[in-house]
């Protein structure tokens, strides 16, 4: 239970685990057919052999291209919400967008063999009509993108708290937390610090820095969703940020304006712009803090899509 | 209250080389030897990474209590590239030195230049190991004498100067000194910065010392 645990942790961010809600609203449309809402015949397909690809398929590509590609934003743009960072949202929008298609094809099919439209007889299976019944309802999963309910269209594009889906609170916060972390992503302090500046530079972010924990516990704290909340967890943004705090409080209570120029060196100063014994000294303090300034590199280096 | 600023003048390990054969051939010949093959134990990349006794860093044997000193070892590398700007080592308090960075010719040159200073306004730590054999820590002694003949001088008179011989030494005049005038009310470091800023000045003067 615990190697599955941790494999769906990974998995995760890379297919979009926690959104995959969104399937069960994304597909929800398709149960129109069984009322008979919606019709689509593609009898060409199945009556003529062998299948005119370029005649037939490439008109599907085109008329399913757009749906295909509004629900793909719509699904990405949720799922920029209800993760911290943008690493392989491509990848993960991409898949819950398959798989709501994959569902709404299925549930348009099993509609078709309810109402007697299909009928499944393996000794009378015909690889071109069935072609041609998969080609209609992948088209019909496709319309009933195009014919999303309001609630579909609700889910994908307001915060709403539904079953299946990362609550509001949580994403607000998380919204909040992705906030400050692109304003410390574009601190000063990351380019230039000179002794003149005194020490309200690191004052400012080691608040910033406790208010961000603070959002994090909050963030946390939201009910629901544990797949969402543990994933936090996992990114160890949150001994990240105590570690941020740390070295931002080591710096300043160096006192020592020289001394709070080398430590802010040691940490985050681009020492290709050193040399002789001043670049030996700076890479020992380096070596010494290697760890911090990995952490503080790693949250410099957060996706957040500011 | 603010914490108390120290600086570590100790080698480094790849420094010691150098040492062992400055040394070579010379009355100190033995010392050189012994360094040579104890180096491993002693030093590490940085000048803070020295470990004086039983394997303990001189960063870990006097930062035990966190919050009561301050590392600032760093001004001492701003005072060599510097030259005589003491102002650049002016908040150093104390200095803990490894007697064998004494046979170094940057930090014979460096603690040369301000044993007036510290003999007067700092409180000095000079390290020699108990374990070492007699005629090392007499060396040592020695070139300590000669090298900082000012803070020498002023420690036999009785001022707050110390040689640590065990690590028991070591931390009691750590925590001595942290009871003492760790206890007294400095003026902060941006109150001098302020008044440094107002009233702007660069000194190669020893304070004290008629140059």
């Amino acid at each position: 239970m615990k190697f599955f645990s941790s494999r769906l942790d990974v998995l995760d961010p890379l297919l979009g685990i926690r959104s995959w809600g969104l399937i069960l609203y994304g597909a929800l449309p398709a149960c129109l057919s069984l009322l008979g809402f919606v019709e689509i015949k593609v009898g060409l397909i199945g009556d003529q052999k062998p299948i005119p690809i370029f005649q037939i398929l490439i008109p599907i590509v085109l008329v399913s291209l757009i749906p295909l590609f509004v629900t793909f934003l719509l699904v990405r743009a949720r799922e920029r919400e209800w993760y911290l960072t943008n690493d392989f949202l491509n990848l993960r929008s991409a898949v819950t967008t398959f798989l709501i298609v994959v569902f709404a094809t299925a549930i348009s099919g099993a509609a078709g063999i309810i109402q007697h439209r299909y009928v499944i007889d393996l000794k009378a299976f015909q690889f071109w009509r069935m072609i041609g019944v998969l080609a209609e309802c992948f088209l019909f999963g496709v319309a009933s993108l195009v014919f999303s309910s309001t609630l579909f269209a609700t889910v994908l594009t307001k915060g709403t708290d539904l079953p299946g889906l990362p609550s509001s609170g949580f994403v607000s916060v998380l919204a909040k937390i992705r906030q400050q972390l692109i304003a410390l992503q574009q601190s000063p302090v990351w380019l230039d610090y000179q002794c003149e500046a005194g020490t309200r530079i690191f004052e400012d972010l080691r608040v910033e820095g406790v208010t961000l924990l603070m959002d994090f516990q909050i963030a946390l704290s939201q009910p629901g969703h544990r797949l969402a909340k543990k994933s936090l967890r996992l990114q160890s943004l949150e001994s990240d940020l105590i570690i941020f705090n740390q070295s931002i409080r080591r710096i300043k209570d160096a006192e020592v304006p020289a001394t709070i120029l080398f430590r802010w060196q040691g940490l985050f100063a681009d020492l290709s712009k050193f040399e002789g014994d001043q670049l030996e000294n700076l890479k020992v303090e380096r070596d010494r803090y290697k760890s911090d300034y990995e952490v503080l590199q790693r949250l410099r280096s957060l996706k957040l899509g500011g | 209250m603010a914490n108390l600023r120290y600086a570590v003048i100790a080698l480094k390990k790849n420094e010691v080389d150098q040492v062992v054969n400055q040394l070579a051939g010379s009355p100190f010949d033995p010392v050189a030897r012994w360094l040579g093959q104890s180096k491993d134990l002693f030093y590490g990349p940085g000048n803070e990474d020295w470990k004086p006794f039983n394997g303990k860093t001189i960063d870990a044997l006097i930062n035990e209590t966190k919050g009561q000193y301050s590392n600032q070892t760093n001004l001492v590398n701003d005072f060599k590239q510097r030259d005589r700007n003491y102002d650049v080592v002016s908040p150093i308090r104390v200095y803990f030195i490894d007697a064998f960075a004494l046979f170094h010719d940057k930090y014979f040159t460096l603690v040369n230049k301000l044993d007036a200073l510290m003999a007067v306004q700092n409180q000095c730590c000079l390290v020699i190991s108990n374990d070492w054999p007699k005629d090392i820590q007499q060396g040592a002694l020695d070139k300590y004498s000669e090298v900082m003949s000012e803070v020498y001088d002023k420690y036999r008179k009785g001022r707050l100067h110390r040689i640590a011989m065990r690590e028991d030494d070591l931390k009691n005049f750590r925590n001595y000194l942290f009871n003492t005038i760790g206890q007294e009310d400095l003026p902060a470091i941006s109150k001098e910065a302020e008044i440094k800023k107002k009233l702007p000045f660069e000194t190669d003067t020893v304070p004290g010392r008629d140059n």
